[in-house]
Parts: C-alpha cells; structure tokens; sequence
C-alpha cells in the first residue's frame, strides 16, 4: 500500500516537473522571438528612412526635367486644374485611419475584380491618368497625365504622363531571395528603376490595354465593350501615350479617360521572372500570382490583405501628389450590419455607413445620451448615383398603352413611399437623370399621387368594369381580360415588401388587381432576360456622363438580354440619342438632353421613384471630413486625424 | 475487425462515387449559371451585352467544362439541319421567336463548338438563306479554333508551347473568315476559303466508333471532374482562380480552432453536469438545472451573440468585437499570439458552445441512468464500495460508451463551420465561405468541400462503429 503510494507521488512529481519544464521553455523562447522581431523591425525602420532619404534627393531631381519639359506645353489642352482646396490650414499628418469594408475582395487586380470595394481600394492606392473636378463634374484636371488633347476629327486623343510617378514595391515575401528579379528592377523597362522602383510610363497604359482587349481576359469584358470603337493605340514615347477610336462620338470621348497604367514589370511576367508567351498571356494574366494583391502608385501603397479580416494601406512618402495625411489606412472587412456602430462607438472605426434599421435605431430613435446624439459620433450625407423605378413591360396587353403607365405612376405613393419607408434618405426623380445635373429638366413636375386621375386615365384607355366583378377589363384580341399583374421584387428586401404591399392596396381601390411576386436575383434575371414578365422594380447605377443608348434605344430592346427589357421604342427618342452621340458642345446636349426627358416623362415606360441619400457617420477625431460627389463617395484626401 | 475495417473502407469507394454523382448532378441541374455574374450584376447596371462580352464568356465555360453537357456527350452526331435550325433561331427574321429560345440556341451553338464544324461547313454551303449563311461563316471563325494545349495548367512543355504558336497562328488566320449578309464578293472569297480549310482538315471529324464511344462517355463534366479527382485536383474557383483546396486549407485554420475548442469545452462541462443530474435523478436539483439548460437550448445563437458583444465589448471592453486576430499578428510572438486569438475567439466559442451543452449532458444522463440499475452497479454497492467509486469507477465508464462514440460524429462539424457566428464575428471560416461558393454557383468550391465533408462523415462513422468495439469487450465484428 504504502509502495503504491510513493509510485503514485513519483508520477506526479515527474509530470509537475515536466510541465514546469515546458512552461520555462516557452517562455523562454517566447523572449527570444520577442527579441528577434524588435530587431527585424529596428532593420526595417532603418532600411525605410536609408531609402527615403535617397528618393527625397532624387524626386527633387526629376521634378526639375518635368517643369522644363513641361515648358514646351501644347496648345489645346483638354485638363483644367481644379482649384478645390483638398487640405486646410489646419491639416494635421500622422495616425490610422479605420474605414469599413463590407466584403472580402476575391482579388485585387484591379482591371478584372469590378467590385466596388475594389474599385475602393484601387482609388486609394493608384492615381489615375485624369481626375473628375471636386464640384464642376463635367471638367478634369491633371493627375497622372498632365496633358490630355484630341485632334480635331475627335478621334485621335493624346495624353503626356509625369515622369515622377512611381509603382510602389510589391508586397512580396522575399525571406528565401526568389522576387530579387522583381525587386532588383530586373523586368522594369530599362533606365526607369528609380530608388528601388519602377517608373510608371506610357508602355504600362499600353500593356493595360492589351489586356483589356485580350479575350482571353474574362474579367475585362464589360470595360472592353465600351471600347469596341478603339482602332488602335500606342506609346510613341515612354510618356506619351496615344488611342484612335474610328469614329467620332460622345461616348468614345468618356472612354478615352477609362484607362489606367497596369505594372507591366509585374503583370507580365511568371513568379520565376519569366514573361509569358504571347499566346498564353490573358490567361496567364487572368490566374496571376499576383492576383491576391494589389500593386498602385498613388497616395497610399498596399501592404497586405488578411483575408475575411482586413486590408492594410500605408503613406507613400514619395508620392508627389500629395493629399494622403494618414500613416495608414485599415480597410476593416465587416459583414454583419450590426457591427459597424459598436465599432464606431470603440473607435474600430473611424468613420461608416449603417443600414436602415441601425440608422433608425442607433440615431432617429436614440435619445440624446447616445454616442450618436451627444457629439461623439457625428454624421453627414451623401447622394449616390442612380435611381429606383418600377418598369412596366410595354410588350404586355396591359401596360402598351401609355395611359395605363401614366395611371400607374398616378396610383403610385410615391412622396409617402420616401417618408415613411426610406426614412426621408431619398429624392423623387421625374426621369433617368439625376436632378442634380444641368440636363435634368426640373421644369417637369412630379407626378403627383392622385386615386381619381388614375382610374380617368384608366378609363380612357378603355380598362372598364363591364361585369361588375370589381376588377376592370377590356377586349384584348378578341378575348376579355381582367387587370390581374404580377409585381416582381426582389425577395428579401422588406422595404419594396412593403412598398409593394401598399401600393397592390391603392391599386385594388381603382380596380386593379396586382400580386406581390418575390423573386431571387438569379430567377429575376431569367425573367428579365426572357421578358417574362409584367412589371418589376429594380434600380440602376448611373453617372454624370450621361448616355441613353443602352436602356432607352429602339435596337437594344431586341437584342437578347438587352438592358431595354420594357420594350421602350420611340422613334423621336432614338433620333435623340443618335444626335447626342455626336455632339459635343454641352449647351446643345442639355437641349437635347431635356427634349428626350420630355418624352420619357409622356412615356413613363418606368414609374421613377428615388435617388438614394446614403448618411454616414465618424467620429469627432476625424477631421475636415467631406465626401466625393462621385464614386467611390469616401475618399480620405482632404481628412485628418486630431492627434494627442 | 482488421478484415471487417477493410471491408468497411472497401465500401466507402462505390459510397463515395455515389455522393459525388449525386451532389455533381443536383448542383448542375440546379438553376442559375456559374459565371453568370461576369454576363450581369455590375454587368447588367453598366455594360452591353456585346459579342466581345459573350466571347469571354465562351472562354470562361471552356476552362471550367461548362461547354460540355453534364453526363454524357452525343455531339458527334450534330447535322447540318440541327445547325442551321440553331442559326435561324438566334437570327429571329421572322420576328416571332420568344427571347428564351434565342438565349438558350446562342448557349448552345457556343457550347457545342468544334462538334458544330461540320454542320456550319454544310450550312455555309448549301442554306438558302444569305444571313444564316453569313452567321455560318461567323461562327465558325469562332468555333472552328483549335484549344491551345495546357492554357489552363501551370507548366508548359516546350514541344507544346511550339505547338501552340502553330494552334494561335491558325487561329488567327481563320479569325478573319467571315462576312456579312449581302456582301457577296466577300462572300464567294470567303467560302471559298472555308471549303478549302474543310479539305485539308475534315479528318479531324471522321470518327470512328471507338472515337464515338469515348466522345460519349468521357467528353462529359462528370468524367472530366472525376479524372481531376482521382489526381486529388479539386480544380480551381470560378471566383478567385485560386486552387480550391488551397482556400480550403486556409479557411480551416479557423473553423478548427473554433470546432474544436468548443467541442472540448461542451465536453468538458456536459458530462459531469450529465452525470451529476443523474445521480440527483428527479430530484428539484435536477429539475433546476434541466429548465435552465433547455433555456439555454432555446435561445438562438444570432441572439446571444449580439448581447455577449454589447456587454462584453462595448459596455466592458473587455474583448475585440470582430476578427480572429489583430493586425499586428505577424509581428506577435507564440504566446502573445495565442493569447490575441484567446481574446478574439472567446465570445463566438461561447456561443458556439451552449446550445450543444444542453443536448450532451442529456446525452449523458440518460446514459448513465441505463446503466445505474444494472446488476454489476449493485454488485459493486453491495461490495460495500463508496458510492462515488461506484458512479465514477463502474456506472460512468459504461454509461459514456455512447456518448464518446458521438465524438467521432462531429468530425464533419470541423469543416462545416458556422455561417452565423463567422459573420457575426467576422471569422472568415469555412461557413461562410461555402454559403458564399453557393449562392455564387462557385461548382468547384462547393464540390470540394461536401465531398471532403462527406468523406470525413464516412470515416467518422466507420471510428464510431470501430471505437464502440474498442471500448466495450462485448461488442464484436468478427
């Protein structure tokens, strides 16, 4: 007994001590990692001031030859510099900024990822060619190009690069030496390694192209339509970069500004250094190594992307344009709708959109304690580009005829809808352009609610009561039918439910029978592409450069998948558009612009319903905040961090 | 039992084959197209739908063998009149055909490609109609091209990539070749073309029954899927164009330390709380513990979650709301690492965790209750043993026989995730990724991952099967 005892005690002694002895040697060697990474970090900081210190010397030299080259300027200079004050007085340098992202990027290449946090991303890292003016959307100013001309038979366009900017390093592992190809310049064009990085050129634009072009890229193919006009183009010097279109028109002159420099030092070439076989290279291009991450030559250069976590940015010193005040910048990946407002309130972010229901809850029915009321937490809005509608299938027996449209948009709550669904966070559009630019044309009012006039116009158009069943109908092709539609909307969304759920009510008080058909995206699409369907609402993205052809010409409602699906034809319309392709002086494009306003507002193909108001909100610390007219709304240039 | 596991792995093969058939049928038959965002979503808001765009999209089913039909292949005999019918249709000169039939005769006509050859030549030749002829002549630009030999694959031999300087220099010249409808000098110059290209290599269309046989059989996506998985290739995402296991992989970091953990923690807790219910069997002890673990049962996880991060981060501060590690894990040591996880996983393994509790320490209960009243347990009172000894020592051993045996069960949990708690917390773990792959129609990612889930289904019930051998003497496969 006692033997057993004392075997027992052994036991135990020996497993105390060899834990004791695993718990000393991790800690141990807990401290020697320590150590080690403090003196990686030492290394890294004093490799980084060596090679600023460096490029400072050498940036000064550049930007020397650029005002002396730029001394020989061309006439006919298409760019304006704007003259929007970006930083204040003020303006303080330094600290993180925290900003939300709300799902994972699948990759960041930046000509074949087409999401708009990757497009985000891609304006926060890169500086394009041109850049649209902060107030004055139809001017550009100089950015990357510093010219920007078009010949006179408006189909040649030309662009001067600066020769200062440069691609910021990859954001390779280079523990084993396998990238000294990349990093040593050895695939830069000759003569543009400059302080350790490559000189973004014209040949880069070049190679953004071929890509663009090539079929072989798949994630190109809705920017390459628009270029279906590019006759050809080149870099007749490494600055220059020159594109002919083969034919004039409006919409070749939007695109010339569509292209961007693509590191032709990386893009082009295997992970062993190699470049790719012409044959082979969209594929190869669109599977690239590299395709996880990003690579710019803008304000900030991307560092890494933690996937489903984050995506790190940090200030490129040597970017000579300036406007980038943060150290850095985390792009924080939050999915769930809930998050975003516990994180402002512990400033895991410095500043975020909310969802409806948040934005009710967190701020229109918060009391004046909250974060969000009492001055932590300030908030602002901004417009978004685009507008809701409902579509009405003009090749339906119910909705040919434009009276019955113009009846729906009467039955239509639309002012209603906006306050007490879309909490107010909208406006009413009378037409597919945005109230806010000049071929907008306000002197058209807003079709008012109004039951009477709906069930009249109804009448008119012949849908009666005959056999008193309380549903009117008509003699369609010999056969009578009753006014039953289906409604679609997409499933899931509880505001168009609701919206929905209304309106089918006020449309019964005048004799019309609709039911909700809620449906998911995919089944909807099929629906849309086979026009299989009575009415539908959805919404469409637009911009300031305003183009008709698209959704509103006669030949795109019998192509296939065309995004003409209501079927609008209109002879004096397309003859408009047709005009407005080539026509480039803006007041005759207003003119123009509002006659075809005019006949989509006696058409109503669409019922219009809202441009969205988007509230945002940061916190008190972040300063100067304001927010683009534009895509992609958010842009850090002109905020600053108060710092302690 | 050494021959009665080997009988049981031999069966897992024809299962296996089962399930992947099953899951590769259901998912291609599902509606709704992989790919179909590159044709729409952003698409639809802001581009046309041009040739340019459909043609990346041609490019796009060929490499992942969306061209080719789901099971079994019979283009081989494609004529001349199925062709032409096709054509007619996409063209619509009689303004009557429904836009449905033109979408799916454009799939078609793309998909079939080179085994369309044939039936163009013929009807590029012999219809009546000058814009189907014209058409003719367009499609065969396209679908007369050759495929470069390994675009897809990572390494190219040399013999090949001479090969394909030949295969782009044919492709090229035949891209031309085509013309509009009326244009006739371009017309008899290009036919005239394409009848001479036909001489030269209308060879490649002359089957030969065996030809025909293999065509029927293995120029499938079933067939092509499955020779890749017997190579173990998982193949890669529509996505990402990275290789599926690889993400797999990646994602199981974090789906693996959340299942684990919080399996070893239900365990941890349920059996003694089942075990200690059952010896205060019936008693208000009992029956307080059993209404609050019911509780806890019924309270939804989405829920919990939400008030653990209200109180515990916002309120308290004392955990990070969202993530699995901070940013500045890589320049962490071990143990700081470790702890910074600790930090961030805790919440979600707590909810994770709760609701199974319930469920095992009942698991538990009952299994001890079985067994409590067996002879041996009053043996061993009667023996005069304590009853602590007695529970411990004789009952629980018995009575946990099913319970451990459900451990093997779990093992597919390790893979599935959490999609709830992964967005919650913005995990970004197996779950969500597969919800993701779903709604996308990512084929390959979804394949990948409920064959390995079924697989690691098989052989958890194959341990369980085993273990319940293992550990009670009675139990015997031979």
């Amino acid at each position: 007994m006692v033997k057993r005892f004392f075997q027992a005690l052994i036991r135990a002694g020996l497993l105390i001590l060899l834990m004791v002895l695993v718990v000393i040697n991790m800690w141990q060697n807990n401290r020697m990692e320590a150590k080690q990474i403090q003196i990686l970090s030492q290394l890294e900081k004093l490799e980084r001031r060596m090679g600023t210190g460096v490029s400072v010397s050498q940036s000064s030299n550049r930007s020397m030859e650029q005002t002396s080259s730029g001394m020989s300027s061309k006439s006919g200079n298409l760019l304006e510099a704007d003259s929007y004050q970006w930083s204040t007085p003020d303006t303080q340098q330094g600290g993180t900024l925290y900003m939300k992202m709300s799902s994972d990027p699948k990759g960041l290449n930046f000509l074949i990822e087409n999401g708009a946090d990757v497009s985000t991303i891609q304006s926060y890292v890169s500086v394009g060619l041109v850049e649209r003016h902060h107030e004055d959307l139809t001017k550009y100013g100089p950015a990357l190009a510093t010219y920007y001309g078009r010949s006179d038979d408006y189909k040649t366009y030309t662009f001067h690069l600066r020769d200062d900017v440069l691609w910021h390093e990859p954001a390779v592992d280079n523990a084993s030496g396998e990238y000294d190809w990349l990093l040593n310049g050895e695939s830069c064009r000759e003569g543009h390694f400059i302080s350790g990085r490559c000189r973004v050129t014209a040949h880069d634009v070049v190679f953004m192209i071929d890509m663009m072009m090539n079929n072989q890229v798949a994630g190109a193919a809705p920017l390459r339509s628009y270029f279906k006009d590019l006759d050809s183009y080149s870099a007749p010097d490494d600055f220059t970069l020159v594109l002919n279109f083969k034919q004039k028109t409006f919409k070749n002159n939007n695109v010339s500004k569509w292209v961007f420099p693509m590191p032709e030092f990386l893009y082009a070439y295997d992970q062993d250094g190699e470049r790719f076989d012409e044959e082979i290279i969209g594929t190869r291009y669109s599977e690239h190594w590299y395709n996880p991450n990003g690579l710019g030559n803008g304000p900030y250069r991307y560092v890494k992307f933690q996937k489903g976590e984050r995506v790190v940015l940090e200030k490129d010193p040597m970017y000579p344009l300036g406007n980038n005040n943060f150290d850095k910048i985390i792009l924080q990946i939050v999915k769930d709708e809930n998050q975003p407002q516990r994180m402002l309130r512990k400033k895991d972010l410095h500043i975020s959109t909310l969802s409806k229901p948040q934005y009710r809850k967190q701020y229109l029915e918060a009391d004046d304690t909250s974060p969000f009321k009492n001055g932590e937490i300030l908030n602002d809005t901004y417009w978004s580009w685009g507008y809701s509608y409902i579509g009405w299938n003009s090749e339906t027996a119910f909705f040919s005829d434009k009276l019955v449209r113009q009846a729906m948009s009467h039955a239509f709550n639309a002012d209603k809808f906006l306050e007490e669904v879309y909490l107010g966070l909208g406006k009413r559009t009378s037409g597919p352009i945005s109230p806010d630019l000049p071929y907008y044309d306000s002197s058209l009012p807003l079709i008012p609610f109004d039951l009477d006039k709906a069930a009249q116009l109804l009448d008119q158009a012949g849908w009666t009561d005959t056999d008193g069943n309380g549903i009117r109908d008509k003699v369609v092709n010999g056969t009578k039918v009753d006014f039953e539609f289906s409604f679609i909307i997409v499933a899931g969304s509880s505001t168009v439910k609701t919206i929905g759920e209304i309106f089918k009510n006020d449309l019964l008080k005048i004799g019309v029978k609709m039911s909700l058909r809620p449906l998911e995206w995919a089944n909807m699409q099929k629906k849309l592409h086979s026009k299989d369907f009575q009415a539908i609402t959805l919404g469409w993205g637009t911009s300031p450069d305003i183009d008709f052809y698209q959704l509103w010409h006669s030949t795109q409602a019998d192509i296939p998948k065309g995004s003409n699906y209501v079927g609008f034809r209109n002879a004096k319309a397309d003859k408009i558009i047709e005009d407005m392709e080539l026509e480039f002086d803006i007041n005759k494009r207003i003119e123009l612009s509002k006659a075809f306003h005019q006949i989509v507002y006696d058409e109503q193909p669409y019922t219009f319903m809202f441009q969205s108001k988007n509230p945002y909100f940061y916190v008190k610390d972040l300063q100067n905040v304001s927010t683009l007219k534009v895509r992609p709304y958010f842009d850090p240039k002109p905020w600053y961090l108060t710092q302690e | 039992m050494l021959k009665y596991a080997l009988k049981r792995i031999l069966l897992m093969i024809p299962t296996f084959f089962a399930i992947s058939f099953l899951i590769f049928v259901l998912l291609n038959f599902a509606p709704g197209n992989p790919g179909a965002q590159m044709l729409s979503a952003e698409g639809s808001q802001n581009a046309q739908t041009s040739g340019d765009q459909r043609e990346a999209y041609r490019i796009f089913k060929e490499q992942f063998n969306l061209d080719k039909p789901i099971l079994w292949n019979d283009r081989y005999n494609l004529e001349g009149t199925d062709i032409e019918e096709t054509l007619v249709t996409i063209l619509n000169l009689d303004k009557n055909i429904p836009p449905q039939d033109r979408i799916d005769a454009q799939d078609r006509i793309e998909n079939w490609g080179r085994y369309a050859v044939p039936g163009l030549i013929e009807t590029l030749m012999n219809s009546n109609t000058v814009e189907v002829r014209a058409l003719a002549s367009e499609r065969l630009a396209i679908n007369a091209k050759k495929r470069l030999i390994g675009q897809y694959s990572k390494d190219i031999s040399p013999e090949d990539k001479l090969s394909n300087k030949e295969i782009a220099k044919e492709n090229n010249r035949i891209k031309k070749w085509f013309f509009s409808a009326g244009d006739t000098s371009a017309e008899a110059e290009i036919t005239a073309k394409w009848s001479d290209w036909w001489k030269t290599n209308q060879d490649d269309w002359a089957y030969t029954s065996s030809d025909k046989f293999g065509i029927l059989l293995f120029d499938t996506r079933f067939a092509k899927y499955w020779y890749n998985l017997l190579r173990l290739d998982f193949g890669i995402s529509h996505l990402d164009k990275k290789p599926v296991l690889e993400t797999v992989f990646s994602k199981l970091k974090y789906s693996i330390t959340l299942a684990v953990s919080s399996v070893f923690l239900v365990y941890l807790m349920s059996l003694p709380l089942g075990i200690w219910s059952a010896v205060n069997q019936n008693t208000v002890k009992d029956r307080v513990i059993t209404a609050i673990l019911f509780m806890l049962y019924s309270l939804p996880s989405y829920f919990t979650a939400v008030i653990l991060l209200n109180l515990f981060s916002v309120q308290w501060e004392i955990f990070p709301s969202i993530g699995f590690e901070s940013m500045e894990a890589d320049q962490m040591t071990t143990i700081q690492y470790i702890w910074d996880v600790i930090k961030h996983v805790t919440l979600p393994i707590v909810c994770m965790s709760y609701g199974s509790l319930a469920a095992l320490s009942r698991y538990a209960r009952t299994g001890l209750l079985d067994v409590i009243r067996a002879d041996y347990i009053r043996t061993a009172r009667a023996k005069g043993l304590p009853e602590g000894i007695v529970i411990i020592k004789h009952a629980a051993r018995n009575g946990m026989i099913p319970i451990l045996t459900l451990m093997a069960t779990l093992l597919p949990a390790l893979i599935g995730g959490s999609v709830i708690i992964e967005v919650i917390f913005g995990i970004p773990g197996m779950g969500s990724y597969i919800f993701e792959s779903i709604t996308l129609r990512d084929y390959n990612a979804v394949m990948a991952v409920l064959l390995i889930s079924s697989t690691l289904t098989l052989i958890g019930m194959l341990l369980s099967d085993l273990s319940y051998a293992l550990v009670d003497p009675r139990i015997t496969f031979d």
